[in-house]
């Protein structure tokens, strides 16, 4: 069943045409990673799913139904974490249930089970300046699950991460993606590094550059925890390098 | 000729030193003198006069925030209307506030029929701009990433305002405002004292206190109570209010 | 008991279950060089979380190979709770953790402000830069739910929770 689908979604800015028929769905229980050179248009194409920008041409549907304005069942996880400096871990993670005037009870009840879930009980009353990356990201993770999205969107979410700092969060993506008590019902990655693709995801969709088209989308069959010293797992990861070349 | 000096220029920095003290000798002789006299009796209106200018500049910065802080948040929402409105506000504030003065204040006199209105309108324009194009920066600056967690969250105008925008011009709305004040200050000297075809307009207030004293008076000792005064109110609001609060601000509202 | 009081590593939490992840991904024993060479990694920085991890007995290095603990093993393998659990049990362990503790332990409401903590750091180890120690110990401090720090009220505290 799918949650989303895009059909021959395209978009330019000015005379740029930055995405092309993009053709996609978004299947429950699905990990997908759009991988794709710089400038490809991934990250735009993210946008578009979220609702933050509308296609300039095909449609995009949201259980069927077309999709106006900022899309309802996503949450976004950003490259920079995007944490306000001025507000606590606590009221940062509050932030959208806020929007969703939720009541200050529930919402501190519900802030606290994801600030849990990421592993940050006990920073609840630190400002973003005082904590590392990571921990950052973890704030900006437990930010975008308290809303309770289905389909939980991250953009480059590790690549300003030191390499140790990388590999731990995509183990904590990974734990929360197969806990039962997080109710994300879909996850979509955009990343540049391939072996990051092939390490999280059920489906890699390979973008071309100028304009950003769907190359090929990868299945990879492999079951979790991946390990990178297997050879089908670089068989994959070749597979999509020459795509992409 | 890395250590010791020639001996012209051991001649000059003597001689240089020598017309210093002379002429601090001089001062100081000639303020003794001066304050030896009873003090001008128009000294006593240096308090009441600080304050009602204070209330002029306390105005105009209230007019100038109502107006430029909207303004800003607008065009940092919208790309088009910074490109509107940013040369606009150029030309507005590359014209010297002084040089509209006498326009303003023939307008507002024969208009509101009162030179407060036209102090505290001089006032406005040599504060505004300053105001205006440090919020613009400030609100131009704000991430993209956050305007667009701020959106995808769903958060409401005046949520987003409270929560992303104004924390995020803290910053620049303090750096506008400590050089606004002194664009402020500035116009008012010429502000409150005004002659038009052999008619002096003026109100009560430290910059009018001064220019009668010049032009005036002619009295010496009013001169240096009334920039005395002024200095050191200036000195006294940049130490105990605006370094405070922009110090406050850059540690807590500022990206990193 | 007097023991000698060494100075934290300069590496957070994030960094040392990276530095377990990849160790357990390599069968449990991996050449230290070739960690930092593959992850295009400053060698002076992995050797700090190396130390790190190892202070807290998640590994040990003999030879130039990081070989992973029982004990490192069940960070990885814990969800959150089990892995602050482990963390905290591990950082009562160490010395200058223990004096800070105790500094804590002797006075009124169990609190002190930063610039007190960083005194009584300096006094434990002159050597040290303060201000990156009381980073570290924060860091581990939250993390392992063992200390608080409220920056609001300038309180670093002992998380009784």
């Amino acid at each position: 069943m799918d949650l989303m689908r895009l059909e021959n979604v395209g978009k330019r800015f000015d005379t740029i045409s930055v995405l092309d028929g993009i053709t996609m769905t978004v299947d429950e229980g699905q990990f997908i990673a759009v991988v794709g050179p710089s400038g490809c248009g991934k990250s735009t194409l993210l946008r578009i799913i979220a609702g933050l920008i509308s296609p300039t041409t095909g449609q995009v549907l949201l259980a069927g139904r077309l999709l106006t304005g900022v899309n309802p069942e996503t949450a976004l996880v950003f490259q920079s974490f995007a944490l306000l400096p001025w507000l606590t871990v606590q009221a940062n993670v509050e932030l959208g249930l806020e929007a969703r005037r939720i009541l200050v009870a529930e919402r501190r009840r519900r802030a606290g089970f994801y600030i849990d879930k990421v592993g940050l009980e006990g920073y609840e009353e630190a400002y973003p300046r005082e904590l590392s990356g990571g921990m950052r990201q973890r704030v900006g993770l437990a930010r975008a699950l308290a809303v309770e999205p289905k389909i939980l969107l991250m953009d480059e979410p590790f690549s300003a991460l030191d390499a140790l700092t990388a590999i731990s969060l995509r183990e904590l993506v990974l734990d929360l993606w197969a806990d039962p008590q997080v109710p994300v019902n879909a996850c979509i990655m955009v990343t540049h590094i391939i072996e990051e693709a092939v390490e999280l995801a059920d489906r890699v969709l390979v973008l071309s550059t100028h304009p950003g088209r769907i190359v090929k989308e990868v299945e990879v069959t492999l079951p979790r925890p991946r390990d990178k010293r297997w050879p089908e797992f670089n068989e994959y990861v070749d597979q999509i390098f020459s795509l992409m070349a | 000729m890395a250590r010791g000096k020639r001996p012209l220029e051991w001649v000059m920095a003597g001689a240089g030193i020598a017309i210093a003290g002379y002429l601090t000798w001089r001062a100081v002789d000639a303020l003794i003198a001066a304050f030896s006299q009873p003090l001008p009796h128009d000294a006593v209106q240096i308090p009441f006069a600080i304050l009602a200018s204070l209330g002029r500049l306390t105005l105009a910065y209230l007019i100038a925030l109502a107006w430029t802080v909207p303004l800003s948040i607008w065009i940092g929402e919208n790309e088009r209307v910074a490109r509107i409105v940013t040369p606009i506000a150029e030309i507005g504030a590359s014209i010297p506030a002084t040089a509209l003065f006498p326009l303003i204040v023939l307008f507002v006199i024969r208009i509101f029929g009162g030179m407060n209105a036209a102090s505290v309108l001089l006032v406005l324009t040599g504060m505004q701009w300053y105001l205006l194009f440090n919020l613009i920066a400030g609100a131009r600056a704000i991430p993209q990433e956050l305007k667009e967690m701020a959106h995808s969250l769903r958060l409401p105008r005046w949520r987003y305002w409270q929560r992303v925008v104004l924390p995020a011009l803290l910053p620049s709305l303090l750096t506008g405002s400590i050089t606004g004040w002194g664009g402020g200050w500035n116009a008012l000297i010429v502000s409150e004292y005004f002659v038009y075809n052999q008619k002096i307009y003026h109100v009560l207030g430290i910059g009018a206190l001064l220019d009668r004293a010049t032009y005036e008076l002619g009295n010496g000792v009013l001169i240096l109570l009334t920039l005395g005064a002024m200095v050191g109110i200036i000195i006294l609001l940049n130490r105990l209010v605006w370094r405070r609060l922009y110090q406050w601000a850059t540690r807590r509202y500022r990206f990193e | 008991m007097d023991d000698k009081i060494d100075p934290l590593p300069d590496a957070g939490v994030n960094r040392i279950l990276g530095l377990l992840e990849i160790i357990d991904d390599r069968g449990g024993r991996e050449d230290i060089y070739r960690i930092a060479h593959e992850l295009d990694y400053e060698f002076g920085d992995l050797l700090a979380v190396v130390k790190a991890a190892e202070l807290l007995g998640f590994l040990t290095t003999p030879g130039g190979d990081a070989l992973l603990l029982p004990l490192g093993k069940q960070v990885i393998d814990g969800d959150a709770n089990v892995k602050k659990a482990i963390f905290k049990r591990q950082l009562e362990q160490v010395a200058l953790i223990n004096r800070i503790i105790e500094f804590l332990a002797q006075r009124e409401g169990r609190s002190a402000d930063k610039e007190e903590i960083l005194a009584e750091l300096s006094r434990l180890l002159p050597q040290e830069d303060p201000e990156k120690v009381f980073t570290t110990l924060l860091n581990w401090g939250r993390y392992a739910e063992l200390f608080g720090y409220d920056p609001d009220e300038d309180r670093f505290y002992i998380d009784q929770m």
